[in-house]
């Protein structure tokens, strides 16, 4: 098996594998969890905690080493040409230096903003309520900002190769 | 449920809605970006 079938080839599967469990639970959170724990909170009794206790720091877990092994496979795709993509160093890394910039704005929301206040709010770290409304507010504006970057992180990850990229920047 | 975007508090203060707090105005948000940075991709490429 030569090298660039391990680096381009699965290289990039892990890389696209790993972003779709990524994205997908950042998906799962904005179009179901967010809904689903309004309705729950609005029964009464509430019916939420299962969903807060049970499914919540799960889906996190994956959410964020999923976020990891992403960010750790992008790089090894780029290699030694990282530095050159991430500041546009050619014309032909423009689509994919976006995209990959697109990518660390939101791997640093989910581990600065996201994470830290998401263990406020379930409850693994202390914190008084007023400071837990804070940090739900905080990642769930985080959350949202990601869902909203990562439409057009994803197009510029497509743009960045083959018939596509000849589609839209030719 | 539509909600207003915009209006008057319990207290008569005027508040707008945050754009991200609706799940449609977070898509829409993201298709604008797109286009913007697809236009700004394409000026970076001298297209």
């Amino acid at each position: 098996m030569s090298m660039d079938v391990i680096h381009y080839g699965i290289g990039r599967w892990l890389h696209i594998l790993f972003g779709m469990v990524w994205v997908g639970m950042l998906y799962y959170f904005n179009f179901v969890q967010v809904e689903a724990l309004k309705r729950a909170a609005a029964e009464t009794p509430p019916t939420g905690a299962g969903i807060v206790r049970h499914v919540a720091p799960l889906a996190l877990a994956y959410f964020r080493y999923a976020s990891i092994a992403t960010v750790l496979m992008g790089f090894y795709l780029l290699g030694d040409r990282a530095g050159d993509v991430l500041t546009f160093r050619e014309r032909a890394y423009v689509p994919i230096g976006i995209g990959a910039w697109l990518g660390l704005i939101m791997f640093f929301n989910v581990w600065v903003l996201i994470w830290p206040n998401q263990k406020k709010v379930l409850g693994l770290v202390s914190a008084g309520e007023d400071e837990k409304g804070r940090a739900r507010r905080v990642a769930f504006l985080a959350s949202r900002m990601n869902t909203m970057l990562s439409i057009p992180m994803l197009f510029f990850m497509v743009a960045s190769g083959g018939i596509f990229r000849r589609a839209m920047f030719a | 449920m539509i909600r207003a975007a915009a209006g008057f508090n319990a207290h008569g203060r005027f508040v707008m809605k945050h754009p991200l707090d609706s799940l449609w105005g977070t898509v829409i948000a993201g298709l604008i970006l797109t286009a913007l940075l697809y236009f700004l991709a394409r000026k970076m490429m001298g297209m």
